[in-house]
Formats: C-alpha cells, sequence, structure tokens
C-alpha cells in the first residue's frame, strides 16, 4: 500500500473493491502509530471511532451509494468544530471544549463520505507560523525532524507530508495554509474569502479567517474544495448561492511577476522560482512585471487588523460559557482574570495585548483606521494589477524551515509571512505548490487569483504540477 | 509603551502577569509597535478605509421575536449551570 496516493486513486481502489474503507483506515491508523510520535501532527484521534465509521463506509459501497470522498480519510485542523469531538484550537483554555455541533465544511466533507480522521496540531488559536505555541507541544516537520513544520496549520501540512491522510483541513489568516505547504512540500490551497463558510471555525480575526486545504496535488483540492464550497445561511460573508462573479478558467495565462520580491532570498531559492518561471512560459504562458504593495507596510497593516480583531474576538472566552475555569474563584472578576491568565499561552495574550492597544485610546494615532486604510491601497493595487494579468506568481515563503531551536524574536517570526498576508487583507485566492527542494527541505511558490479565480489559481497549478514532480517527493521518515 | 500602559491593557483583557513577564512582554510589544509605527509614514489623506474584503452589503433581519430552540445544544457545555442559567461567583452581596 502507498500512503501517498491521490483521491482519484483512492478512491478507484474502493470502488473496485481492491481494498475495504476499513482496510484503508487501518492502515493510516497504523501509520500514525508508527510514525506520528516523531512529528506530533495529531492532537485526538479516536481509532474505535475511525474504524466504525469506515465499516459504516463499506456497507455504502457495497451498495453503490458512493459519495466523492466515501471511505476516504480526512483529517480537521483543531479549529474546526466537530460534533462530539475535542476542540481545544490547542489551547488550554479549550483543552476540555467538545464541540456541540459540526462546521459547515466538515458537514460538506461527511455528506460526501469523508471519514473523520482526527484532530491535527496547530499554532495556539492559529496564531503562529512555526506551529511552536501549540499547547500540546511542537510539531516536528516531516522532512527533518529537528525542524518546523510552518503554522499555523502545521499539523495539517505535517499529517499531509508523512502520508498520514491523503488531505486535511486548514486555515488562512494571513498565510497559515500556505507557509506550512510550503515547509512540508505538500499543496496548500486558500480560497476566496467567503466561498468556503466559516460556521464553526472558530475565530481569530474574521475579516481575514479562510478555511482551506492540504493535499498533495492540486487536483486533490480541486476535488475537496468542490466538495467543501457554498453558500451558507449561518455564515453571513459567505458566497452568495446567486453569484455570478466566478472567472473563468483559461489557458494560456499572463502571469505577473515582481523579481522585486526576491530581493532578499536565498539564492537557490530564487533559482528554483526562476526555474518554476521558465516551466510556466514552456507551457505558453507569458510573463509581465508587476509592482507589488511594499511588504512590511502590507504586514504591519496585517498585524494591527488581526491582533484589534482577534482581541475582540477572543473575549468570548471568559470560563462562563464553555473551556476551562479556574478552580474556586473568589468573585467574577477573579474567575475571569484567572481563567484567561492561566488558558491563554504567551503568543495569544501578546497579540491580544497588541490588538488591545491599537484599538485603545492610549495609542497616540489611529492603529486600526491607519492600518484599514493601507488594507485599501493594498486592496486598490491588486484590482488593477488582475485588469493586466490573470495571475500572479510569488514566493510562499522566505525560507525553507527552520530550525525548532532558531531564537527568533516576534517581528522576525512575523515577517515570514510577509509574502502571503495581502493575500487575506484583499480576500483573494492563493495557492501555494512545491517547486522544489533547498538542501533537501522543501520550497514552494503561490499562484495567487483575482477574486473569485479560485478555479483559474487551481487550473494553472494542475498544469505545472503534470509537467514536473516537485510534488510527488517525499519525506523519510 | 511602559508597564503603566501595559497595566491597563492587561485590565483590558482581563490578563494578571508576574513581574517577569510583564518585563518582557513590555520588551516584546515595544517591538511590535516599533514595527507596526511604519503605517504612519505613508500619507493615506482621502483614502476610505477598507473593513471588509468582500462587499457583503447591508444584512437585513425581520425584526421579529424568536428563539433558536438550540438553549440545550448552546449549554451543553457549560461549565456549570442551575437550571437554564449559568452559574457564576456572586457578583452582589446581599
Amino acid at each position: 500500500m502507498d500512503p501517498y496516493q491521490s483521491l482519484k486513486q483512492l478512491r478507484q481502489l474502493l470502488e473496485s473493491k481492491q481494498i475495504t474503507a476499513e482496510e484503508l483506515c487501518r492502515y493510516f491508523l497504523d501509520r500514525i502509530a508508527q510514525f506520528d510520535q516523531k512529528t506530533n501532527s495529531f492532537v485526538s484521534i479516536e481509532p474505535e471511532n475511525v474504524l466504525a465509521e469506515a465499516r459504516r463506509a463499506d456497507k455504502t459501497i457495497d451498495q453503490g451509494i458512493n459519495g466523492q470522498l466515501t471511505g476516504i480519510p480526512v483529517a480537521h485542523k483543531d479549529n474546526f468544530c466537530v460534533q462530539g469531538q475535542q476542540t481545544s484550537c490547542c489551547s488550554k483554555l479549550l483543552s476540555t471544549f467538545i464541540a456541540p455541533y459540526d462546521a459547515t465544511i466538515v458537514k460538506n466533507i461527511s455528506v460526501e463520505g469523508g471519514i473523520y480522521f482526527g484532530k491535527t496540531n496547530m499554532d495556539e488559536f492559529a496564531m503562529g507560523t512555526s506551529n511552536q505555541t501549540s499547547a500540546w507541544g511542537p510539531v516536528r516537520n516531516p522532512w527533518d525532524l529537528s525542524r518546523v513544520p510552518g503554522g499555523s496549520s502545521g499539523g495539517s501540512a505535517a499529517a499531509v507530508a508523512a502520508g498520514f491522510v491523503p488531505v486535511a483541513t486548514g486555515s488562512d489568516t494571513g498565510g497559515s495554509i500556505r507557509q506550512p505547504a510550503s515547509f512540508c512540500g505538500v499543496t496548500g490551497f486558500k480560497p476566496t474569502y467567503g466561498r468556503l463558510s466559516r460556521y464553526g471555525m472558530i475565530a481569530f480575526a474574521s475579516s481575514l479567517d479562510q478555511a482551506g486545504t492540504l493535499t498533495r496535488t492540486a487536483q486533490d483540492a480541486s476535488t475537496m474544495f468542490q466538495i467543501m464550497q457554498g453558500h451558507d445561511p449561518r455564515d453571513a460573508t459567505s458566497e452568495s448561492s446567486r453569484s455570478n462573479k466566478r472567472v473563468s478558467v483559461k489557458h494560456p495565462l499572463t502571469i505577473g511577476y515582481s523579481a522585486s520580491l526576491l530581493n532578499d532570498l536565498d539564492s537557490d531559492i530564487i533559482a528554483r522560482i526562476e526555474a518554476s518561471r521558465e516551466t510556466l512560459e514552456r507551457l505558453g504562458n507569458k510573463f509581465e512585471d508587476v509592482e507589488v504593495f511594499d511588504q512590511d507596510l502590507a504586514l504591519s497593516s496585517y498585524y494591527i487588523i488581526s491582533c484589534a480583531e482577534a482581541s475582540s474576538n477572543l473575549a468570548r472566552f471568559d470560563g462562563i460559557r464553555y473551556g476551562t475555569r479556574t478552580k474556586s474563584p473568589s468573585s467574577i472578576q477573579e474567575l475571569y482574570e484567572n481563567t484567561r491568565s492561566q488558558g491563554f499561552g504567551d503568543e495569544v495574550k501578546r497579540r491580544l495585548l497588541a490588538g488591545t492597544y491599537f484599538l485603545s485610546n492610549n495609542s497616540p494615532e489611529n492603529y486600526v483606521q491607519k492600518a484599514q486604510k493601507l488594507r485599501r491601497m493594498v486592496y486598490e493595487l491588486y484590482q488593477e494589477l488582475f485588469q493586466k494579468v490573470d495571475v500572479v506568481l510569488a514566493p510562499s515563503a522566505p525560507s525553507t524551515a527552520f530550525r525548532l531551536d532558531e531564537q527568533l524574536d516576534s517581528t522576525d517570526m512575523y515577517r515570514q509571512d510577509r509574502f502571503t498576508v495581502p493575500v487575506n487583507l484583499c480576500g483573494l485566492p492563493a495557492i501555494s505548490i512545491p517547486c522544489g527542494l533547498v538542501n533537501g527541505l522543501p520550497i514552494g511558490m503561490q499562484f495567487i487569483g483575482p477574486q473569485y479565480g479560485d478555479e483559474l489559481i487551481l487550473d494553472v497549478a494542475y498544469r505545472f504540477q503534470n509537467e514536473t514532480s516537485w510534488h510527488l517527493q517525499r519525506p523519510r521518515l | 509603551m511602559n508597564s503603566k500602559i501595559l497595566n491597563e491593557l492587561c485590565s483590558h483583557c482581563a490578563f494578571i502577569l508576574n513581574d517577569a513577564e510583564k518585563e518582557r512582554m513590555v520588551a516584546d510589544l515595544k517591538l511590535i509597535l516599533e514595527y507596526v509605527d511604519q503605517v504612519h509614514s505613508v500619507s493615506t489623506d482621502g483614502i476610505e478605509p477598507l473593513v471588509h474584503p468582500i462587499n457583503i452589503g447591508y444584512l437585513r433581519m425581520l425584526d421579529e421575536p424568536e428563539t433558536s430552540g438550540h438553549e440545550n445544544l448552546t449549554q451543553s457545555e457549560s461549565i456549570e449551570k442551575t437550571d437554564d442559567f449559568y452559574v457564576v461567583p456572586k457578583v452582589i452581596e446581599p
């Protein structure tokens, strides 16, 4: 059994009865039992429930009633509610929380027969770029266990890279799908804001948060996207079912490219992106130089907005209605303070304090309004840019995976996101795909599309993967 | 950023930090503020703030009282409750 098969291949195996869903799930469970102590990708998994669900899938297959994912394991990032399952956001504060309902995307996957396989590790409340802020310990990169997998969807990226599951969900507020995809050598897809429902996805920064997937290929990402997408009346920001804004798929494309983005990158990374550019040209695409917004300004704007929104969103975790509560508080104030102080980790506290500062009267100027004006400038620049080009090609991350013991201060860590945050500020779709190995570690690049150009970037990523084999490289565990 | 401002922020966030944590947090927040302060170096006169990336318009709901009927579901994860009420330490002493 090859653990790195595509969704299509797995489906063929199941439908032709070369393997049963129970055998398939048993195989992946065994693999996780054997290797996950090395990577710490999963934070909860219930083998008996998985196997019971697999046996039900086998009965369905026998009856010939197949969904697109019947019998296929799918892992969920720990910030998606799965009914009856621990949903902790990898925070001590939610360590006892059992979700009373399914997130919409979880339900959509389940309706198509996907088997809930467990929860993957993540940075606490999705705040981080290295998966080191999880209350359940860091995730280790399957390509080199001394290195981080990226974050915040590091558990999902590592799980797919390690061949523990064919697909996992993730969320991307400022690059949390694409940067770990780059570090782990997998395909990370962040759709247009609103095309996937946020209902049941625990909020970090509501105007930036977007669900998505970590898969091996763009084709698998496309399959998952078709299953997960759609209007959800329970999410007021989800795309209207009457939307006719979709950008048509076409080929060849005019691809925007800014050499200035590569300025401070390692020469080996530049070489891989330049080689990918040549491959795309060979496929008939044309390149046009484009100007992009100042990365540090966009990043600053992003951090102000995301921290401000987080300070509001995470006020709900007060120890009253759900999650953990401090023991024997003598007053309501002590209940709030002790619960939150004991429950949140340092990075979450840092961002909530910063966000509160940006929103408070203490700040010398109105940080949030200034950041929102800059957000408009980034948005308008991309609007103009997509009048000239179909998609943009950019690096996904400024480096390969860094070491777990590397000492990066807050702003160095935040700068990991400098290629990814403009996409979230503008609600654009983007997909990170592997484009090479540098010193034995994967590196990715991303295609960024106009709003509702999801299918367009999936298509160009698919065509690139048809011509290359970087997405087929595997780590040795 | 200084310890006085941090104390106020902690009060707003309902956080209690010890002295070592406070010292570290002031240093970290200073670094973050130094970095993001560059937003003030750009003129944004005449530019409308963008609060959301997609045009979601104004959402309207019928102004009719309704109950979700999900009280049991939403209270299923409550830490401590009596009947349909969440239990918390006394807020007002008799």
